[in-house]
């Protein structure tokens, strides 16, 4: 099947991704996702499935998660856009990917960024969520290699940790009965 | 997979999308969900695609098209007064895709076959069939000339269970019809009259919507991500313990969501009781024609009617009973 070159630039694009503004050229059949990766040059964001049906391409458009590969660039003009390289800096993780680390919620690391996304979205909505609601809200987020346990087990570990920072008991460390 | 090229317009307003519908063959875009797929599919492209994302007419009142699914799912309206539309909503694909697809666009949703959606090597190999480059069904071996593809939307049921009506806009006038008058049985052409160049605006309500009991049942395989290989929406008015009205709608099972109402009929008036249910469950098994071209076997599906169908009617009594 021929598949057109997205270096055929055709319009100006102007979106802004993880706080920076940026000027792309692209086709208006081109998806968020084409866009991100090749034009931006973000790749931590996936390509799986490409249908919507794995979750990899997950990002962040105005808070909510959504689907990159079945999203127009140009519909994510002026938007807000998050991907998985603007959740931390360089050096440092946010807690849920240390989470992530400690849990061991990524094996091969494919489908870790599309899941970030997702969870990040979750954890603001809903700072403590039940496990039901972790496992409700990441339904769409395939993972081939840990059985998903793991993955449930970081949300809920990211959470737990964020609760125990905002818990006014936190600063009376080391003393941690007191909250019991 | 990159998609073909086409021309995408991004009207603000509902006239500025009509006046775009002139310039040549054309798509209506809502979430994309399912229209990008197709394709990515090389299936049935457009040169045109309208996106609806940006018209605020089709975000108006509580049923708008182009409502996405997740805010219906998370509407506290709708949850509380009509939480059968809530449920079907939060039971559609995934969390990720209700953030985009739309009201409108599951009730528009395309007619799926194992034959159809399948991609541009595989059609071609296989040798397509009438709904997208050949003439041939691949199902059955004379379907008439009409297209025997499922509709597998959700919120069609539930709609025709509250006996909901559609509000279409188009270029010179605007119509709202019943939404059992508005699909047509047929998986190619889809709706009775709809013009390429309407949009659908919105569903309504009926004024005693409140006063009906809905619920919906739904086959799949997976709790998420699958579309429905059989829907049953069951919907009752309750009239001091006696059924006094009863609606009973399917998907999945035609090219087209139906209201079954000559099996609910007998039934007016009744308390409702298990034998009544059995019965009304045993008619729809034996009324459903699912055919072969979903994942799940034909006769599977049929025999889930009678299951969906008795849960769904269960769970609207009232609880105790």
């Amino acid at each position: 099947m021929q598949q057109t070159p997205l270096s055929r630039p055709r319009k100006a694009l102007h979106l802004r991704v993880n706080g920076h503004d940026r000027e792309v050229y692209v086709r208006d059949a081109d998806t968020l996702l084409d866009v991100l990766r090749e034009a931006v040059g973000l790749t931590g964001t996936k390509r799986g499935c490409d249908l919507g049906t794995c979750g990899c391409c997950a990002v962040q458009i105005d808070g909510r998660p959504v689907l990159s590969c079945l999203t127009l660039a140009a519909e994510a003009q002026d938007a807000e856009i998050t991907t998985v390289e603007g959740l931390a800096g360089p050096e440092r993780f946010t807690p849920l990917q240390q989470a992530w680390a400690e849990a061991g919620a990524s094996q091969c690391g494919f489908c870790t960024a599309g899941f970030l996304m997702t969870a990040d979205a979750l954890l603001r909505e809903h700072p403590a969520p039940s496990r039901e609601q972790i496992k409700a809200a990441v339904s769409g987020n395939l993972c081939r290699c840990t059985g998903f346990i793991k993955i449930v087990d970081a949300i809920a570990r990211s959470a737990a940790a964020q609760h125990a920072l905002r818990s006014p008991c936190a600063t009376a460390a080391p003393a941690p009965t007191q909250c019991a | 997979m990159r998609l073909p090229d086409f021309t995408l317009h991004q009207p603000r307003t509902l006239a500025q999308a009509f006046a775009v519908t002139r310039d040549g063959p054309f798509d209506w875009l809502g979430g994309g969900t399912d229209l990008l797929c197709n394709y990515k599919w090389r299936i049935n492209v457009r040169a045109n695609v309208i996106s609806l994302r940006r018209v605020p007419e089709l975000r108006q009142g509580l049923l708008g098209a182009g409502r996405t699914l997740s805010e219906v799912e998370h509407d506290p309206v709708l949850r509380a007064r009509y939480p059968a539309i809530a449920q079907a909503a939060s039971m559609i694909a995934t969390p990720l895709i209700r953030q985009s697809a739309t009201l409108g666009g599951n009730l528009l949703l395309d007619t799926r076959c194992w034959h159809f959606n399948q991609t541009a090597e595989w059609r071609f190999a296989h040798g397509s069939c009438l709904k997208a480059e050949a003439d041939v069904c691949r199902v059955l071996p004379d379907p008439g000339n009409l297209c025997v593809a499922a509709y597998s939307g959700d919120l069609a049921p539930v709609l025709l269970a509250y006996d909901a009506r559609v509000v279409l806009a188009g270029p010179s006038a605007s119509r709202s019809l019943p939404l059992r008058e508005f699909y047509a049985a047929d998986g190619i052409r889809r709706f009775r009259d709809k013009k390429p160049d309407e949009v659908l605006v919105r569903a309504e309500l009926p004024a005693d919507a409140e006063h009906w009991t809905v619920r919906y049942q739904k086959l799949r395989l997976r709790q998420a991500f699958d579309f429905p290989e059989g829907g049953v929406a069951a919907a009752v008015r309750w009239d001091h313990g006696w059924a006094a009205d009863i609606r009973l709608a399917t998907t999945a099972y035609d090219s087209i969501p139906l209201l079954h109402e000559d099996l609910v009929a007998p039934h007016r008036g009744s308390s409702l009781d298990d034998e009544a249910i059995e019965q009304i469950a045993q008619a729809l098994e034996e009324t459903v024609r699912p055919m072969k071209n979903t994942s799940m076997s034909p006769s599977y599906r049929k025999k889930m009617a009678r299951v969906l169908c008795r849960r769904a009617l269960q769970d609207c009594r009232p609880q105790g009973v």
